[in-house]
């Protein structure tokens, strides 16, 4: 099983992520309802996985990306 | 440091609008284990920092039990099981600081439902944490 990581990840982010867009994916994310998505700064999915551990292993690039959890469809949500 | 709210659909249905969400963006560290930059939900009802057990396991725990217990009371009275470590640090991407946090993390077989929160534990680090409802932004002011 996928484990922990080395610094490599968060030495190589960039500020660029924060400008990522979820409404902004072509297609929507609405079938991704309930996963973790990995998004790139120009808003295209490049992983997607029911859990953390998953997604990262299915990830096809790391620079410039970063995961969201997409809330499911048609629940509001109350933490 | 200001962020906007990240929309997501509210339904498959794209006609329905999006609902704005106040996510952040983090990674989280424990010695030199660290996890990719993910997105995390500013939630000042929550009393502490909640992750789902997968995010631990990233950081090299490989037993959430090894850690404090505390019973949580959730919105819908359901009792959960917290395990609270405090060798864990949050720094928000585009901020150098590292914060020394405590996280709760929940096991469930669901993880899916777990959205990473940073509750108030996580809010003292800031002299003020500001949400702009009608403007769907959010501030952090140190």
């Amino acid at each position: 099983m996928l484990q922990g990581h080395t610094e490599w990840y968060t030495d190589h982010m960039s500020d660029d992520i924060t400008t990522i867009d979820p409404s902004k994916v072509s297609g929507g994310l609405h079938k991704y309802a309930g996963q973790w998505v990995a998004l790139s700064v120009d808003h295209k999915v490049v992983g997607n996985g029911r859990t953390y551990q998953e997604v990262v292993r299915n990830i096809k690039r790391k620079e410039g990306v970063a995961l969201f959890p997409i809330p499911e469809a048609d629940i509001a949500l109350a933490p | 440091m200001k962020f906007d709210y990240k929309k997501f659909p509210r339904s498959a249905d794209t006609r329905k609008p999006f609902i704005g969400m106040p996510l952040i963006p983090i990674a989280i560290y424990r010695g030199k284990e660290s996890t990719m930059p993910f997105f995390a939900m500013l939630d000042s009802g929550a009393d502490s920092v909640l992750m789902h057990s997968d995010l631990a396991l990233a950081l090299g725990i490989m037993d959430i039990k090894t850690g404090t217990l505390d019973k949580t009371l959730g919105i819908g009275n359901q009792v959960v099981d917290v395990y609270y470590h405090d060798d864990i640090e949050i720094q928000i991407v585009g901020d150098n600081r590292k914060l020394q946090t405590k996280v709760g993390f929940i096991e469930s077989a669901n993880p899916r439902q777990i959205i990473p929160l940073l509750g108030r534990t996580f809010f003292k680090h800031f002299k003020a944490v500001i949400f702009e409802e009608n403007l769907e932004r959010m501030e952090l002011k140190s």
